[in-house]
């Protein structure tokens, strides 16, 4: 059970202890310390303030969408290893990572069943044909009088 | 087999009415969705997809940086904030909250929290939410020592001991279970510099189904009130209706 309390962006009853402008180039980024009053620790919040854009810029990088089967397990894969690095070299484990790995193995069982439909398809069609040859040998031994 | 765990005593403090008070004594309200996490959203900035969703509602982007409690290193937070900055909504790799410093009423927040999970479910990729939580952050507007008429004298603790002197700090915490998960309360004057009380509710459940989520939030808020309500006393009842 995590115990660790509902989160508030700005934690309402600590002290901000020190706030540091710095311009640079572009934008200006303030370093805001803000100790806690309470026991939920220290938060250092280091924000950059900006307006989103109206409209998406006309030359915007946009990651294209996973077009084929392979590419979305490829994507899901590496989610997993990230997932599973975290846990085994930093010891870092939560259950909210817990569950989306799980999701993501599902998924991948999904786009790659251990059986695939095509193979369900091809069971049902030698079935049929091992049912076929056995009428056609029932049929044969009536015929000869052997049974 | 019941386990030991579920045969403990939850949380029964008697429901009671919300009646709309002419003024609340709220300084903020959370709500917090915690999801299985997505290492999309690591990257800086937000995700496209997220931005664009939320830049109609929440124009205002912000990013921060928290060391959670137990964490050694610091989690991003994309910040939303809508044009009169009073709504603010945190999205981090493994949770999104919605804050504000003007609460009006539960059915105004219930509908902003509505709308927000509207536009990000599809984008979460979950069908539940693995904690959802619901925060009040209320401040009394009250003097240290005078804790009666104001606060339930079961809550006065050793603030009110005379023999241990002037308090720098006074605050308690207090854990407990409720039918459907958990809930923290936090009072007390949390610093040497604070002169009015605070009283903070924390109620959250777990696993909840996406599609549950309406239905236990307002659970959720009226265990919260009733707690809050336990926890007042006259002066600060009066103090609420306008007096």
């Amino acid at each position: 059970m995590d115990l660790a309390p509902t989160y508030a962006a700005a934690p309402p009853y600590e002290q901000i202890a020190a706030v540091v402008s710095v311009a640079t180039q572009e934008s200006v980024h303030r370093d805001v310390i803000r100790v806690s009053g309470s026991e939920s620790g220290i938060q250092v919040y280091q924000i950059y303030t900006d307006t989103l854009p109206n409209e998406t810029p006309l030359f915007s990088i946009m990651p294209l969408p996973a077009t084929t089967r392979d590419d979305a397990a490829d994507d899901i894969n590496v989610e997993r290893l990230d997932l599973l690095a975290e846990k085994y070299v930093n010891d870092r484990w939560s259950r909210e990572m817990e569950a989306r790995l799980q999701i993501d193995h599902r998924k991948v069982e999904a786009l790659f069943p251990r059986v695939t439909p095509e193979q369900v398809e091809c069971l049902a069609e030698v079935r049929q044909q091992f049912k076929e040859s056995g009428d056609n040998i029932s049929q044969m031994l009536d015929d000869l009088g052997i049974r | 087999m019941v386990e030991k765990e579920t045969l403990q005593p939850v949380f029964s403090l008697p429901l009671v009415e919300n009646p709309p008070f002419k003024k609340n004594l709220i300084k903020s309200a959370i709500c917090e969705l915690r999801f299985p996490i997505l290492t999309s959203l690591r990257s800086q900035p937000a995700p496209d997809n997220f931005s664009t969703a939320l830049r109609g509602p929440y124009p205002y982007y912000e990013q921060g940086f928290v060391i959670a409690p137990g964490q050694n290193e610091a989690e991003l937070a994309h910040v939303f904030k809508t044009r009169d900055r009073h709504w603010t909504v945190s999205l981090r790799q493994a949770a999104v909250s919605l804050e504000t410093d003007t609460y009006a009423s539960f059915e105004d927040f219930e509908k902003k929290l509505g709308k927000l999970v509207e536009i990000l479910l599809p984008l979460l990729d979950t069908s539940f939410f693995t904690r959802v939580g619901l925060r009040y952050v209320n401040v009394v507007p009250m003097h240290r020592g005078e804790l009666t008429g104001w606060l339930n004298p079961k809550l006065h603790g050793l603030s009110m001991t005379p023999e241990l002197g002037h308090l720098d700090r006074a605050w308690s915490e207090l854990v407990g279970r409720t039918e459907i998960g958990r809930y923290n309360l936090r009072w007390g004057f949390p610093n040497e510099r604070s002169h009015e009380l605070i009283l903070d509710t924390d109620f959250y459940a777990e696993d909840v189904d996406a599609e549950n989520l309406m239905k236990v939030l307002p659970k959720l808020h009226d265990q919260s009130f009733a707690l809050f309500r336990w926890c007042l006393d006259n002066k600060a009842i009066t103090l609420m209706n306008g007096g």
